[in-house]
């Protein structure tokens, strides 16, 4: 009887434990992964980046620019939003390493770092069809493309022959689609119209 | 004869304008950089020339220490001055209040005006130089619609502490409190008065 005791009190005692352990890490918004989408607030830790900066001899200006000049007169107020603008930029101060298309990132450039939810940042013409869609769009606004892709995601299906297991699919996509589709069927949207689907599972196959 | 008269017109004409240019060019003399070779330019900032060892919470400045340098500085001289000010200067030297000043980062004696003081340039690495150019001016002109431009002069701010350094003396601190025994900033009227 009083072992069952003694266990059942250990047990409280290390579940207590635990318990605040956990509680006490999710308080500390350092060590947390990013919880909202785009807050640099949340999303940026000093301590993880204090590493990188210190090799590549960074100083604190390369996040926190003070060094504008205004060529005008101008109010308190007004110098005061260009100051602020300044010294803290925004989300283009991650970009700039980040996700640089024209210089090319110095840092990992996986979007899903800050981005949890990548349709927040995924322009509203990239939905359904969009690869057939797309040379239309890239004709019209090249420059449009190169604010998020550099010209060698363009190449990587353009000019590379091995092209459909590079960004596309594997070799032997067929037999495992079906488990990618039922995960993610959105995903399969972005380049076929549901007709596509049709033509195998309803109409019995393409014609070869 | 006309020539004499010709010399005496150009030398009326020309006098009031070389006494105009030498006026501009007092106007334009850095105190700062004055008090090197002439200490009774101390006199534009201290009540008296504070002699070594002499201490004062108000620095013996002419004005509120928060509002001495605004006589000849605007309060925003550099972008982020703003948004320092206010806050607790707790490592350094701060202001009637304990708070953030101009003298909190910058010394306004160069080096050699005061026994064992060193200041330092400011330091911008090429990274920050090409961020500056071609993000944040395009950014402020097409969001606020201001003419801004790039100023790179990193020498004659007499930092206390080399660039990083003097930003890690508050900012690191509360991470890494032995990183450096920094004593509270009344202490340093000791240091920072004379």
């Amino acid at each position: 009887m009083n072992r069952t005791i003694a266990i059942i009190a250990f047990s409280i005692l290390i579940l207590g434990f635990i318990g605040c352990r956990t509680q006490s890490t999710s308080d500390g918004s350092e060590d947390m992964k990013a919880k909202a989408s785009g807050d640099l607030k949340v999303n940026y830790s000093h301590d993880v980046h204090k590493n990188v900066m210190d090799k590549e001899e960074f100083d604190c200006f390369v996040c926190h620019p003070m060094n504008v000049e205004v060529e005008e007169e101008l109010s308190l107020e007004e110098m005061i939003k260009i100051s602020n603008k300044s010294f803290f930029p925004g989300k283009e101060t991650c970009h700039f390493c980040h996700f640089n298309p024209q210089a090319g990132n110095i840092a990992p450039n996986q979007c899903d770092t800050c981005h949890i939810n990548l349709a927040d940042i995924q322009p509203k013409n990239h939905n359904f069809n969009w690869m057939s869609k797309h040379a239309v769009f890239s004709k019209a606004d090249g420059e449009s493309c190169e604010s998020c892709h550099s010209p060698v995601f363009c190449q990587d299906c353009h000019k590379r022959r091995d092209l459909p297991t590079l960004r596309v699919h594997d070799r032997n996509f067929r037999f495992v689609h079906g488990i990618e589709v039922r995960a993610n069927p959105r995903a399969c949207g972005n380049c076929h119209q549901v007709t596509f689907c049709d033509t195998c599972h309803i109409k019995g196959g393409y014609d070869y | 004869m006309i020539i004499k008269y010709l010399l005496i017109i150009f030398m009326v004409v020309s006098f009031p304008t070389f006494l105009l240019s030498q006026e501009e060019e007092e106007e334009e003399e850095n105190p700062h950089v004055e008090m090197i070779d002439d200490e009774f330019v101390c006199l534009d900032c201290h009540t008296d020339i504070p002699k070594k060892g002499q201490t004062s919470p108000t620095y013996f400045l002419v004005d509120a220490p928060s509002e001495n340098c605004l006589g000849c500085h605007d309060e925003t001289q550099h972008a982020g001055a703003k948004e320092h000010e206010g806050q607790k200067a707790e490592h350094l030297p701060g202001d009637e209040n304990g708070n953030i000043a101009c003298f909190t980062c910058h010394d306004p004696h160069p080096g050699g005006v005061i026994e064992g003081r060193t200041v330092y340039d400011a330091q911008l690495s090429e990274r920050s130089k090409k961020f500056i150019e071609f993000i944040v001016v395009p950014n402020l002109k097409e969001e606020l619609g201001h003419e801004v431009k790039p100023e790179f002069s990193t020498t004659e701010v007499y930092l206390r502490e080399p660039s990083n350094e003097i930003c890690i003396t508050c900012h690191e601190a509360p991470i890494k409190k032995d990183w450096r025994n920094h004593p509270p900033w009344y202490k340093f009227t000791d240091m920072y008065t004379y």
